[in-house]
């Protein structure tokens, strides 16, 4: 919210002061000046004054004396407060910029039912922000990564978008199918959906979800900054073989590397309490990190606030405010005001 | 100062125009001594403008036609300078040059009419506080000794002009019935000074000499004002400092010469009225001119 504001209040009392400080003199000196010794002098002269042709002048004249004195004195008070620097500033949420995070996303065959209602809360939550850096990282038995850290919201939107296209594909439905029986139409969601998860998938093995997180961990970038790093993964944690990270060791290079892990599970509902949920939940829980389930409909709310706070605690410092000149209609006053003055001069010059 | 006043005069005004000027003497000792029986000089016709009181009853009776006494020159008669020395006579004369110094020309010129005939010149000068009385004397330095007194007089911080003093006090002072010259400002003689303008004008022959007041709005006036060190046009009176805007102004300028006219008409009229000639100077070189027109108005009105 941009408030507004004087910059240099002082200038214009300092300017007030000059002002008045030099009215004050010159009315001194006018006082003390003494009537001119070389006049010219004149006698009877005072029926003259009282001729109505001269009233009139004199009247003129006074008047326009007194009007070039308020214009002036409006000229001063423009003046004083452009001076005084009338900004407008906006406290700019350098910490929201400061935030980066990654979705990390299971696209394993068991997840992909799920990954649609994912990445559409995926895409609920990046509406939330606005600065935050995002990237999705998509893996399997390997990892990929759909876009790096980016705060190009349009293009987030885009490929969340497109991504909760491709996995929604009926895989029940087309898996009975060869790609013979397929329609066109069913052949390019089946390429959608290569596309997306090309590179995740390896000859021998799937479901590598501590590899894929540990992969999501390599994600962020400047190390060198104190950034707020957050993980928000979303898996069932049905692990296949013989994984390089089990999710427990992920974790710990998660939490090592000062980033915070958010859980989503993404599986079936009624597997809600089951071991791999419930390792799943344990291992999230031991890193103080945010769980959810899928249809638990205060996940996307949770996940704003705790993430928006963690961050504002820590980047307090780096609130910054831009300040923009706002004249407004000041130089409006000042330009006609000078215009009236050279007028009013022009109308009383001796 | 050194030089004589009398002698700056002489070198200035020519002989001829000297004699003509002197007719506002020989006019004035015609009237003084009507009625008097003293060195009759001529008979001449009646003409409209001449004082009833002049005809020759007798004379016109056997002429069939009215017909006016004239009477010869008489010497050793009064010549009174009454002169206005008020503040407002320092001021600015409509020619430029400051009222009193026309005002000290003015006696001057008179003065040495007077003593070219053998008059007797006297001063009453004044204002609200002061009187200077210089008796009348023939001698030229006595005449030398009274102009310089009247130029003495003169001072910027002077007190106002009271021609009422000056007048009562010239209608007790000079018994005998005198040429008074009234020196002073166009501004008077004003209304309220009429009945004494009577009296005196009853009394003596009156001519009044009026120093034109420059007009803050003549576009002369910066012509005047160069090589001043000041360009401040102020009133001696009330210390208005004329604003510079005002004096390239058409309006108040024309207004203000109308006034002018106005009061002029007034004055006139009034002093028409009384019997009283006058005329006004703007300047030393309108002076003498002024006197020959006094004098020829006289020739032609009585």
């Amino acid at each position: 919210m941009p408030d507004r504001m004087l910059l240099w209040p002082w200038v214009a009392v300092a300017l007030a002061a000059v002002v008045v400080l030099t009215v004050v003199l010159v009315v001194l000196l006018a006082r003390r000046r003494r009537p001119a010794q070389d006049s010219l002098r004149v006698a009877h002269t005072d029926a003259l004054l009282r001729l109505p042709e001269v009233r009139r002048a004199l009247l003129g004249h006074r008047a326009w004396q007194v009007a070039g004195m308020l214009v002036l004195g409006l000229c001063v008070v423009a003046t004083a407060a452009l001076a005084a620097r009338p900004v407008e500033r906006e406290v700019t949420s350098e910490r929201l910029a400061t935030r980066d995070i990654v979705l990390c996303l299971d696209v394993s065959g068991s997840m992909l039912p799920y990954d649609a209602a994912v990445l559409s809360l995926y895409a609920d939550l990046t509406e939330h922000f606005a600065g935050e850096r995002i990237a999705l990282v998509v893996f399997d038995s390997t990892a990929r990564t759909v876009f790096p850290l980016t705060d190009d919201y349009t293009l987030v939107g885009e490929q969340l978008a497109a991504g909760a296209e491709a996995v929604g594909l009926d895989t029940e439905r087309l898996g009975s199918k060869t790609l013979e029986e397929m329609s066109d139409r069913e052949l390019a969601q089946v390429q959608d959906l290569l596309t997306f998860t090309a590179g995740t998938t390896s000859l021998e093995d799937s479901s590598l979800i501590g590899d894929g997180l540990a992969t999501c961990a390599l994600q962020f970038d400047e190390h060198g900054t104190e950034r707020s790093r957050s993980i928000l993964l979303a898996t069932d944690n049905f692990v296949g073989e013989d994984p390089v990270y089990s999710l427990g060791e992920a974790a710990e290079l998660v939490a090592s590397r000062d980033i915070t892990l958010y859980g989503l599970y993404g599986g079936p509902a009624d597997r809600v309490g089951g071991a791999e949920e419930s390792d799943y939940r344990a291992v999230v829980g031991a890193h103080d990190g945010l769980y959810f389930t899928l249809d638990d409909p205060g996940a996307v709310e949770a996940l704003v606030a705790d993430v928006q706070a963690q961050q504002a605690v820590a980047l307090d410092a780096d609130a910054e405010s831009v300040l923009t000149d706002v004249p407004g209609r000041w130089y409006a006053v000042l330009l006609l005001g000078t215009g009236m003055l050279v007028l009013a001069a022009w109308r009383v010059r001796p | 100062m050194a030089a004589s006043r009398l002698a700056l005069v002489r070198a200035r005004v020519s002989l001829p125009v000297t004699r003509r000027a002197t007719g506002i003497l020989a006019g004035r000792h015609r009237s003084v001594l009507t009625g008097h029986g003293q060195d009759f000089d001529d008979l001449r016709h009646y003409e409209v403008g001449d004082d009833v009181g002049d005809i020759d009853w007798k004379a016109s009776a056997r002429a069939g036609a009215p017909i006016i006494r004239r009477f010869a020159h008489e010497s050793s008669l009064t010549v009174v300078l009454l002169v206005d020395t008020g503040r407002t006579m320092t001021a600015t004369a409509a020619g430029g040059e400051e009222k009193s110094t026309v005002a000290d020309y003015t006696a001057a010129v008179t003065a040495y009419l007077a003593t070219s005939r053998g008059d007797r010149v006297a001063l009453l000068a004044g204002d609200a506080e002061r009187l200077v009385h210089r008796p009348a004397r023939a001698s030229a330095g006595e005449i030398e000794a009274t102009l310089r007194a009247l130029e003495a007089t003169w001072s910027p911080d002077a007190p106002p002009s009271d021609l009422g003093v000056l007048l009562r006090r010239a209608l007790s002072t000079f018994r005998r019935r005198s040429l008074i010259v009234l020196v002073t400002d166009e501004a008077q003689p004003w209304q309220e000074h009429e009945r004494l303008l009577k009296l005196l004008a009853v009394q003596h022959e009156v001519l009044v000499v009026a120093v034109e007041d420059l007009d803050p709005f003549d576009p002369r006036l910066p012509g005047m004002l160069r090589g001043r060190r000041g360009s401040d046009v102020v009133d001696v009176t009330s210390g208005w400092s004329v604003p510079r805007f005002l004096r390239g102004r058409r309006r108040p300028a024309e207004a203000a010469a109308r006034e002018t006219a106005r009061r002029r008409a007034q004055t006139e009229s009034l002093l028409a009225r009384r019997q009283v000639r006058s005329v006004r100077v703007a300047s030393t070189d309108d002076v003498v001119g002024g006197l020959v027109s006094l004098a020829r108005r006289e020739r032609r009105a009585r």
